[in-house]
């Protein structure tokens, strides 16, 4: 006959919190660290759901802790790519004004707290004012956001906004949110071998980026640190508070960043806060007049 | 059998109590290292005030005070100044011990994260097939492959002439 004990509910979470962190020096998966948490369980005489429920919560410490590879965040990133270009618009065709984007946003990205990740940006047809970012640093700016900007700060600035969310991982962080973790915890190559999952994710991410929007924490931190990134580059850090406040008078600018975006004057007003109080002796650089010979030459 | 169950329960409370020490006296660390290829140590706290000097990746600076954008640290020699916090991490650069060096600085990723320590460019199979299979325009995914091609075309030379041209200051 198989003794069952019964146990207070914190020492079976002290048992899932010890569990997890295994996790992270070891490098299970949170299934796997799930299932021993479930065999240890019942090794030890708890009851069978005891030990169920246990391993579902291991599963899911674990799992949002156990980061994800930079294959699989890139691999991730390289399918909301092309469902970008599937759907927002298509790659502009001057290679000098892709290069010109990628130049600035590779100066921003260097500057980053995730400064060691191949980022690559490019400009998509769309008249839209609108940015966003996929996983692994795959950014994209629309024609109708450069149409709007009079300078490269500005460029830099909603750049490093971009920059700040792969940087601080909100799109997986959203995944985390919406219970896909154990997906997510597969290696780019078992990704290529279950197509519809990964589909699924990337639809999920592309969903999140170019309609429902990121959480609205994220595009304040996005915000805030983004500016900073722009400021220690040697931008003027007003850079993206001048882009935010021009689309907040454009009232023909519905969608794109209105759609996936908190609301622009709660934006603004964080943004002059945080300036006041911890950039305030910035200034930075303009740079209008490289920007505007850009800009002129290639797409306007 | 209740005895043993007991004592294995105390080992797992005291471990998770030894974690939380341990963590809590690598967080009050009063040293930091250089994250980026290079930063400037600059005596004032804007990007304008003077450069005492220029550190690279790994460089160990002493935390003097953690407040704002930009943390006041002093070198091994003695100078002190301010450095962005964006540039600085926690993680000790590696010493050839168990964890692996990337960039100078220790691995601190975690074992899934190291899983492909070498993270290249290039469409992923995955996407390929998903175009596929979701009849998606070959444009699409060709300009996908433009846009990594021209990325990895652009070296850190390069970028760096960028920034020095427009006047960027780092």
């Amino acid at each position: 006959m198989k003794m069952q004990i019964k146990t207070k509910p914190w020492k079976n979470l002290a048992m899932i919190a010890l569990v997890a962190v295994l996790a992270l020096l070891t490098g299970c998966s949170s299934t796997q660290l799930g299932q021993l948490v479930e065999a240890g369980m019942l090794a030890t005489g708890q009851d069978p759901e005891s030990a169920a429920q246990a391993r579902q919560a291991a599963s899911s410490l674990s799992g949002a802790l156990v980061p994800v590879d930079e294959e699989t965040e890139r691999s991730l990133g390289s399918g909301v790519a092309v469902q970008a270009y599937s759907t927002i618009g298509k790659r502009h065709p001057n290679e000098a004004l892709q290069r010109y984007v990628n130049l600035v946003g590779r100066t921003v990205a260097a500057n980053s707290d995730r400064p060691d990740l191949p980022y690559t940006f490019a400009v998509l047809e769309n008249s839209t004012p609108n940015a966003f970012a996929g996983p692994g640093g795959y950014i994209f700016i629309t024609t109708g956001s450069l149409g709007v900007m009079k300078s490269e700060a500005e460029l830099a600035g909603v750049l490093a906004h971009e920059v700040a969310h792969v940087s601080r991982k909100h799109i997986l962080r959203t995944y985390r949110r919406a219970s896909m973790v154990g997906a997510l915890q597969q290696s780019a190559a078992a990704m290529d071998a279950n197509i519809t999952q990964y589909t699924s994710l990337v639809d999920a991410a592309s969903d999140t980026l170019f309609d429902k929007g990121l959480d609205q924490r994220f595009e304040y931190e996005a915000d805030l640190v983004g500016t900073e990134i722009a400021a220690v580059t040697g931008y003027d850090p007003r850079g993206l508070l001048v882009f935010l406040s021009k689309l907040n008078k454009i009232s023909s600018a519905g969608g794109g960043w209105f759609k996936t975006h908190p609301p622009m004057t709660q934006r603004i007003n964080r943004l002059n806060q945080f300036l006041t109080r911890e950039l305030g002796g910035e200034k930075g650089i303009q740079q209008g007049e490289r920007f505007q010979r850009t800009i002129s030459a290639h797409l306007r | 059998m209740i005895l043993w169950t007991t004592r294995w329960q105390h080992a797992v409370a005291l471990f998770c109590c030894v974690l939380l020490v341990s963590s809590t006296a690598v967080a009050a660390a009063d040293v930091m290292y250089v994250r980026v290829a290079k930063t400037q140590v600059r005596a004032g706290k804007t990007s304008s005030s003077a450069v005492v000097a220029e550190v690279p990746q790994g460089t160990r600076l002493t935390l003097k005070t953690k407040t704002g954008v930009r943390y006041a640290v002093q070198l091994d020699d003695g100078r002190q100044g301010y450095v962005s916090r964006l540039h600085l991490t926690d993680k000790a650069p590696a010493s050839g011990g168990l964890l692996s060096a990337v960039g100078g600085i220790k691995d601190d990723r975690s074992p899934t994260e190291r899983r492909t320590a070498v993270s290249g460019r290039g469409l992923s199979e995955a996407a390929k097939k998903m175009a596929s299979n979701e009849s998606l325009s070959k444009d699409a995914v060709s300009s996908v492959e433009k846009m990594e091609a021209l990325a990895a075309s652009i070296s850190d030379e390069q970028v760096n002439r960028f920034r020095r041209e427009g006047g960027l200051v780092r």
